[in-house]
């Protein structure tokens, strides 16, 4: 129950700084995503279906704050979690190049997914355009974030307050 | 394989998209209100966020003006002799005004643009965390008279409207949104069109449905046109930086730099009272 907690006010922590800090340190005109990049490492560490269920908390935590469009981030970082987390016992977790290929691809699948949803909301922009203008950076974005939160995250879900073992 | 297709994890995955996809279609930008909710998170992390970009804020000016003091002596000459020229601009700019105002009285014009709007200024406290969308969050809301599709503009010109309001913050869709459309005109000729925001980062507007023939060129200034009755008639919108005909071959767009720097948003002023306009508007999406 502890862990739910932590993981909450992590992700509230995150989506303060992403919406106040980052929005000045905006870089080719893209912000990184936080809630997205820890959705991934809980995944990777603790499997799909944990993974899934801290996408679904992240989600709606940015969807409550920021959406217009309740369930969008929800459903992208839900599919993010799950996807990744399947990678949990596939992995060598250790080395720190890992994770960041994986943050970049799994950047790619979640704006695609928002990509999808926004365009069943009616939004008229073609694919490769937004891949080239906001994804891509994005996607490198949040890898270059990776090693400043990966080692305390792998630390924590290993030893400390986010492991898995205490119910 | 029927049964494998009938796992439990592809039907929760199916059951948990459909029911996303009809709560996304439901609360989108056409909803009323917030759900309790929605206003309740709002309310509690708003204070925080305004804290945070305080900090942030008070920071950047600090060590801003650490480096800036060099060029301040030069820049004060500089804009005391641009107030001097303004001042006189500003004297024959007034004698324009009472003509204009003579003439008026004269021909029985109605006015339609308001003079003295029902503003109150409000503090930029956050920014939506995703790459898809251009929203900011203020520290005021339903409590200080603030509503929803209320215009938001700053000094320089027309910032975006109001989307989502709780008791004590309000989320306001910037112009440069791709899902914003603002009634528009040029303003030296009239020429009508509809200001959008563009999918890409390059912070760009793009003024759409003009004529091929329409007499739009470089440079001229884009305001609002009132039509819709959003946002008031006449609010600066950005200047036109280029022109570029439609695929189809028919229409033409022109690309616009928004006067308002959206990257340094700080303070914006809500505008309270939208003053009524004579003309019908039209039933496009030119009214949002």
């Amino acid at each position: 129950m502890l862990r739910y907690l932590l993981i909450i006010v992590l992700f509230l922590l995150g989506l303060i700084l992403q919406s106040t800090i980052f929005s000045h340190l905006t870089v080719a005109g893209v912000k990184p995503d936080l809630v997205l990049i820890m959705t991934v490492f809980y995944a990777l560490l603790h499997g799909s279906r944990e993974g899934a269920l801290a996408g679904a908390i992240g989600g709606l935590l940015q969807d409550l704050l920021f959406g217009q469009y309740l369930g969008m981030n929800t459903l992208a970082k839900v599919i993010a979690g799950y996807v990744f987390g399947m990678l949990e016992k596939k992995i060598y977790k250790e080395n720190l190049l890992i994770p960041m290929a994986i943050i970049f691809v799994a950047t790619l699948m979640h704006e695609t997914v928002l990509y999808m949803l926004r365009q069943y909301q009616g939004l008229s922009a073609g694919y490769f355009s937004t891949l080239r203008s906001v994804m891509i950076s994005a996607a490198i974005y949040n890898s270059c974030l990776t090693p400043f939160i990966y080692g305390k995250f792998y630390k924590s879900s290993t030893k400390g307050l986010l492991r898995l073992t205490e119910r | 394989m029927f049964r494998y297709i009938l796992n439990r994890y592809v039907l929760g995955f199916l059951c948990l998209v459909v029911l996303a996809l009809i709560l996304i279609t439901y609360t989108g930008q056409d909803r009323t209100s917030l759900s309790p909710v929605e206003k309740v998170v709002r309310d509690v992390v708003t204070p925080v966020e305004h804290g945070v970009t305080g900090i942030v804020n008070g920071i950047s000016d600090t060590v801003g003006s650490v480096f800036a003091i060099g060029s301040i002596k030069n820049e004060n000459k500089e804009l005391r002799e641009r107030v001097s020229s303004l001042e006189a601009e500003n004297n024959l700019l007034r004698e324009y005004e009472y003509q204009n105002l003579r003439l008026r009285e004269l021909l029985q014009f109605k006015d339609t643009i308001a003079r003295d709007y029902n503003t109150v200024s409000a503090s930029v406290v956050a920014r939506n965390p995703s790459n898809w969308f251009r929203t900011i969050t203020i520290n005021r809301g339903e409590s200080d008279g603030v509503g929803k599709n209320m215009a938001v503009v700053t000094s320089k010109g027309l910032v975006g409207r109001v989307i989502n309001v709780s008791a004590n913050s309000a989320e306001v869709l910037l112009i440069i949104d791709s899902s914003s459309a603002v009634g528009s005109l040029i303003q030296i000729n009239r020429v009508p069109g509809v200001i959008e925001g563009t999918a890409d980062d390059s912070g760009m507007l793009k003024m759409i449905h003009l004529s091929k023939e329409a007499p739009v060129k470089t440079k001229q200034t884009v305001v609002s046109s009132g039509l819709g009755g959003i946002f008031p008639k006449g609010l600066p919108i950005g200047t036109v930086t280029g022109i570029e005909l439609e695929s189809n071959g028919l229409v033409k767009y022109a690309t616009v730099r928004p006067f308002a720097d959206f990257n340094e948003l700080e303070e914006v002023l809500v505008i309270r009272n939208v003053p009524a306009v004579d003309e019908t508007a039209p039933d496009d999406r030119g009214g949002a």
